[in-house]
C-alpha cells in the first residue's frame, strides 16, 4: 500500500512544529517521543503500521482550531482519530502527518429527553451513549460490534452500522447536528436539535467522509424509546439458497426485523464451539431474527416469521423465552470474528454488500476462490440489508500469506461490484479499499468526489492517502476545457 | 430568446449542459413544476432562463421489492412509483406529500422523483422514519461541468465514497441534473388508527405528544392543531387535538393504540381521548402533511423548523405581537406551520419572524407566497456566512460556470 510521499521539509521542521503545538496545547498534550506514539501507528486494520510525525491531544474546540489553522498555514498533514477501531485504515497515521487524537473531548454535554435527543463530544464512546439514557428507557440505535469502544465521532466519520441498522439505520439516519472545523480552522455548526436544516446537507455530507472534509468536535444524536421486549429466533436450513429466500418472505411479509443475521457451515461451528449458543451444527446456514416492540406483538411476529422458516425449509426452529436466552442466541454471533480468530492465527474481515438475491451465486464463487487461494473462509452476513463480511483465515508469519489473504479479500470485494453490489457497507474504504474504488467508479465519478474534497480543502493536508486512490492537485482537477463555438448545437426535441 | 429542451436520454442531458457552457447560458432545470414557487429568484427572472424540461426522462427501470430497492429515471411521476410500490405491499421510506394544495390549487400533484429528491421534503412519519435524504441510495446524473457520472449504488446499505446522495437531495437542482434515481422501499405497513387527545394549550399538546414520542409504543407521527383553523374534522371539541399515529400489523397497532390510551391516562390529568381507524387517521395526516391549514390567494404559509420542545413558546412568542397568525404542529412539535393573513405586512412580519425564529435556533421556509409576494424575503431561509461560503464552494465543485439553477437557494453567481 502506497501511502503519500513524506515531505522532507516537514520532516525537517519536526521539533519547529512541535513547539507550535505545545503554544497551543499543555506541553503533556503534544506526544513526540516515538516510544509512545507507537501507540498510535494502527488502528483496527493491524495489517498497517506507521508512526505519525507527532500526536496531539486536544480538549476544546477552539484548540482544534488552532491546531487545524496553523497546519493550514504551515502545509502540514492532519490524521484524525477517534478511538482507533477503524477496520479500514482509515486513522492509519503518516509519516509527515500530525495525528489528531481526539480521545480527550469524552463528555456528554446534555441529555435533553423532550426532544430526544443527546449532545455529546466526539470521543464519548457509541454505547457511552445508551449507557447515560437506559436508565430512562432510551437507547442510541446504530451498534457497531465495537460498540463499548468506538467513538461517536469515529461513527460520524465512517457512517457506522451494526446489526440493527436494517430497521433503524446507518449513523447518518440518527445525526441531528454536528459542531466541525474545517482544515482552515473554521467552526460550523450544522443542523441542532431540529429536523431539516436550510442548505445543503453539509451534515450528511460530512457523515462516512473518513476524515477526509472536516473534524468532528461534537455531535447531536436522536435516541429512541427502548422497545419493551425482544426476542430472538434461531433457524437452521439445509442451504444457503432457503435461508436467503427466507429473508425475502419475512420482508414480502410486511416485516422488518431489528436484527436479521446469517452465518455459513464454518462461522457457526465457530461459534458454537466458542460460545456453545445452541447452534445447529448439521445445517449450511443459521439466521438469527430479532423482533422488538410490545410483547403481544412481538410473540405474534415470532408466530408468523417461524411459521415462513417452516415453509422454506428451516430444519430447526427455537426462539428464545428469555432474555438471557435472546443474548445467548446473540452471544455465538457477537463474537463470530474472534471465534474464527481460533481457526487459524489470524484472519482477514471483508465488508461488501451485495443484493442479497445473489448470496447463493456469491457464496458458491467464494469458495471457488477459497480453493484457488488455498485459504479458508467464514461468513457472517447482515441478511437483511446484504452486508457480507467474509472473514478470510490466514497466518501472518507464514511468507506470502497475507499478502494472499489481501488478494483473496479483494476478489471477493470485486465479486461483490460485479453482482450489482459495492465495495464496504459499513466499514469504510480508507487505505484498505482504496485501490479498488476505479472498480466501483469510474475515472470521472471518482473526479467529482475529489473536487468536492477540494472545496473543502485545497491542498489535501486533511487525511490523505484515504478513499481515493491517486492523488491530484485541485487546481488540475477543476480544469475545463470549454470550445466555445465548437460545442454542436444540440440536436434535442424543443418547443 | 430563451430554449425549451426536453431530454430524452442523458446523452441529451449532456448536450444542453456543454452547449449552455460553451455560451455562458444558464438553465432552469425543472420536473413537473410543483416545486417552482421555492424559489428565491423570481418566475420571470427564471423565465428569461433556457428551461430544461426533465419529464421526458421517465420509467421505472427496476424494482425489486424483495431487495427493497427501486430504480427509476429522474422524471417519473411520483404517482406512477407509488402505484408500483403500493401494488407490491410496499412504501417508500419517507412518507411522500402530496403539494397540491401548496399551489392554492386543488390538483392532488406528487411532482416527479427527481423534484422529490432535489426539495427534500417528507410528510409526517419523517419524525421517525426519515426525510428522502434517508432514502436515496444512488444516482446517475450531468454535472455541471457537462460530465456524466454516478453516486452511491444500488443496494441498501453502502459507504462507499463520499455520500453524494445527501448533497443532491434539498439541492433544488443547483449542483447537476439527476438523469436515474435509486431509492430504497420498505414492506409497508398493513394499517393504521390514531389516538387523539385533548388538551387546552398547545404547551399541554406537546407534553402529550412527547410522552406518546418517550412511549414504547412506537408512535410514527405525532402532530397538534388547533380546533379553530384546522381544516379537517377533528373528534373532540377541545382548544387543542394532539394527534399521536401507530402503523403496523393490525394486531399490533391495536394492541400499541391500547396501551398508549392507558399510558395518558395513567398521567393523572383528565384527558379527553378518541381512537380513529384507519380511513380516518389517514385523512388526518393527509391534511397535516398539507399543513393543515385553509389558505387563502393572499395568504402566506410559512414552514419553520425548530427543537420540538420549543415549538409551543415559540409560537406564543409570536402570537404576542400578531394574534391572527394560524398555527399547525407535527414533528412531535418540531415543525410549525404558520398562516399569515393579509392583515400583516407581509415584509415586516417575515422579518420579525426569521429573527424569533433564529432566537429559538430555528429555521423558517417561505413555502407558499401571498399573491403579491415581490422577493424582497427570500423564500430559503438564509445560511451563516461561512455555511454559505463553504456551499458556494461546494457547488462550484460541481457547477463552475454557476449555470445550473442560479441564485434558487442562496446568491451563487459565479464570481
Amino acid at each position: 500500500m502506497e501511502m503519500p510521499r513524506p515531505d522532507q521539509a516537514v520532516l525537517d521542521r519536526r521539533e519547529k512544529i512541535a513547539a507550535a503545538m505545545r503554544s497551543i496545547l499543555p506541553a503533556s498534550s503534544v506526544v513526540t517521543e516515538l516510544q509512545e506514539l507507537q501507540a498510535f501507528e494502527s488502528d483496527g486494520l493491524t495489517a498497517y503500521r506507521q508512526p505519525p510525525l507527532m500526536a496531539v491531544l486536544p480538549e476544546t474546540t477552539q484548540q482544534v482550531s488552532a491546531i487545524l489553522k496553523y497546519c493550514h498555514d504551515e502545509g502540514i498533514k492532519v490524521v484524525p482519530r477517534g478511538s482507533g477501531t477503524s477496520l479500514s485504515g482509515g486513522a492509519l497515521p503518516l509519516e509527515d502527518g500530525i495525528l489528531l487524537a481526539m480521545g480527550k473531548f469524552n463528555r456528554i454535554l446534555d441529555i435533553d429527553y423532550e426532544d430526544r435527543c443527546v449532545v455529546v463530544q466526539p470521543g464519548v464512546s457509541n454505547l457511552g451513549i445508551t449507557r447515560a439514557v437506559e436508565g430512562n428507557n432510551f437507547y442510541y440505535a446504530p451498534d457497531p460490534s465495537s460498540q463499548i469502544i468506538c467513538s461517536i465521532g469515529g461513527n460520524v466519520a465512517e457512517n457506522s452500522g451494526g446489526v440493527h441498522c436494517l430497521k433503524y439505520g446507518l449513523t447518518t439516519n440518527n445525526l441531528l447536528g454536528l459542531e466541525v472545523v474545517l482544515i482552515d480552522g473554521t467552526v460550523l455548526r450544522l443542523g441542532g436539535r431540529h429536523l431539516d436544516s436550510g442548505g445543503y446537507d453539509i451534515m450528511g455530507l460530512l457523515t462516512g467522509s473518513e476524515g477526509l472534509l472536516a473534524v468532528v468536535t461534537e455531535v447531536t444524536v436522536r435516541i429512541l424509546p427502548k422497545p419493551e421486549t425482544a426476542r430472538a429466533v434461531l433457524m437452521g436450513f439445509p442451504s444457503s439458497e432457503q435461508a436467503g429466500e427466507c429473508v425475502g418472505s419475512i420482508i414480502g411479509a410486511g416485516i422488518v426485523p431489528g436484527g436479521l443475521e446469517m452465518m455459513d457451515r464454518p462461522a457457526i461451528h465457530a461459534a458454537e464451539d466458542f460460545v456453545h449458543a445452541g447452534y445447529p451444527l448439521d445445517v449450511e446456514a443459521l439466521l438469527i431474527v430479532e423482533l422488538d416492540g410490545p410483547a403481544g406483538e412481538v410473540d405474534l411476529l415470532i408466530e408468523e416469521v417461524s411459521r415462513l422458516a417452516g415453509e422454506n425449509g428451516a430444519t430447526s426452529i427455537r426462539a428464545s423465552n428469555s432474555e438471557e436466552e435472546r443474548q445467548t442466541f446473540w452471544a455465538g454471533r457477537k463474537s463470530a470474528f474472534p471465534a474464527v480468530g481460533r481457526l487459524a492465527p489470524d484472519y482477514y474481515c471483508m465488508d461488501g454488500t451485495i443484493p442479497r438475491k445473489k448470496l447463493p451465486e456469491v457464496l458458491r464463487r467464494m469458495k471457488e476462490l477459497s480453493q484457488h487461494y488455498g485459504l479458508d473462509v467464514a461468513n457472517v452476513f447482515h441478511a437483511g440489508d446484504g452486508n457480507l463480511h467474509p472473514l478470510i483465515l490466514f497466518d501472518a508469519s507464514k511468507e506470502g500469506d497475507l499478502h494472499k489473504a489481501e488478494e483473496f479479500g479483494a476478489d471477493i470485494l470485486r465479486l461483490c461490484v460485479e453482482m450489482g453490489g459495492v465495495l464496504t457497507g459499513e466499514h469504510g474504504v480508507g487505505v484498505e479499499k482504496r485501490d479498488l474504488m476505479p472498480e466501483m467508479f469510474s475515472k470521472t465519478d471518482l473526479e467529482h468526489q475529489q473536487r468536492l474534497k477540494c472545496a473543502f480543502d485545497t491542498q489535501g493536508l486533511l487525511n490523505p492517502g484515504k478513499v481515493f486512490p491517486q492523488l491530484h492537485r485541485c487546481a488540475e482537477l477543476g480544469r475545463m476545457h470549454i470550445h466555445k463555438g465548437q460545442m454542436p448545437f444540440p440536436d434535442i426535441p424543443r418547443f | 430568446m430563451p430554449e425549451f429542451f426536453k431530454p430524452s436520454n442523458v446523452q441529451q442531458v449532456q448536450e444542453i449542459v456543454q452547449w449552455a457552457l460553451s455560451g455562458d447560458e444558464k438553465l432552469n432545470v425543472v420536473g413537473s413544476g410543483s416545486k417552482a414557487h421555492l424559489d428565491n429568484v423570481s418566475a420571470e427572472s427564471r423565465n428569461d432562463e433556457h428551461r430544461v424540461d426533465m419529464t421526458a426522462l421517465s420509467g421505472i427501470t427496476q424494482y425489486d421489492p424483495d431487495e427493497m430497492v427501486l430504480c427509476a429515471r429522474a422524471g417519473t411521476p411520483m404517482t406512477e412509483i407509488l402505484e408500483a410500490v403500493t401494488a407490491a405491499g410496499q412504501q417508500l421510506g419517507f412518507e411522500p406529500l402530496v403539494s397540491g394544495p401548496f399551489l392554492k390549487g386543488d390538483g392532488a400533484v406528487l411532482g416527479t422523483l427527481a423534484g422529490v429528491v432535489s426539495s427534500n421534503f417528507a410528510g409526517p412519519r419523517r419524525l421517525t422514519a426519515g426525510s428522502v435524504r434517508d432514502h436515496v441510495l444512488g444516482y446517475d446524473a450531468v454535472s455541471g461541468r457537462g460530465e456524466i457520472y454516478k453516486a452511491g449504488g444500488r443496494v441498501v446499505k453502502n459507504v462507499t465514497g463520499y455520500d453524494l446522495m445527501k448533497l443532491v437531495c434539498g439541492s433544488y437542482g443547483t449542483v447537476s441534473l439527476l438523469t436515474d434515481i435509486v431509492i430504497k422501499t420498505q414492506p409497508g405497513f398493513k394499517t393504521e388508527q390514531s389516538l387523539f387527545m385533548g388538551a387546552q394549550t398547545p404547551e399541554e399538546a406537546v407534553e402529550l405528544m412527547t410522552r406518546a414520542l418517550g412511549s414504547a409504543f412506537a408512535v410514527s407521527s405525532a402532530a397538534a392543531v388547533p380546533a379553530s383553523g384546522f381544516r379537517g374534522e377533528l373528534p373532540l371539541s377541545v382548544p387543542w387535538v394532539a394527534v399521536a399515529r401507530l402503523e403496523g400489523h393490525e394486531a399490533a397497532v391495536r394492541e400499541r393504540t391500547e396501551r398508549l390510551s392507558g399510558l395518558i391516562l395513567s398521567g393523572g390529568q383528565k384527558t379527553e381521548l378518541h381512537v380513529s381507524d384507519e380511513a380516518r387517521s389517514k385523512a388526518f395526516w393527509a391534511a397535516v402533511g398539507q399543513s393543515g391549514l385553509e389558505l387563502g390567494r393572499t395568504d402566506g404559509l410559512w414552514k419553520i423548523s425548530v427543537a420540538p420542545s420549543k415549538g409551543a413558546r415559540l409560537m406564543r412568542s409570536l402570537l404576542v405581537d400578531r394574534p391572527e397568525l394560524d398555527f399547525t404542529m407535527d414533528w412531535g412539535g418540531g415543525l410549525i406551520w404558520v398562516r399569515v393573513p393579509e392583515t400583516y405586512d407581509f415584509g415586516d412580519c417575515a422579518a420579525a419572524l426569521r429573527e424569533e425564529v433564529e432566537d429559538f435556533g430555528g429555521h423558517a421556509t417561505l413555502w407558499v407566497q401571498p399573491e403579491d409576494y415581490d422577493h424582497e424575503t427570500p423564500v430559503f431561509h438564509p445560511l451563516s456566512p461561512a455555511e454559505e461560503l463553504l456551499s458556494k464552494r461546494i457547488k462550484a465543485s460541481f457547477d463552475p460556470e454557476c449555470i445550473l439553477n442560479t441564485g434558487r437557494m442562496f446568491h451563487h453567481f459565479k464570481a
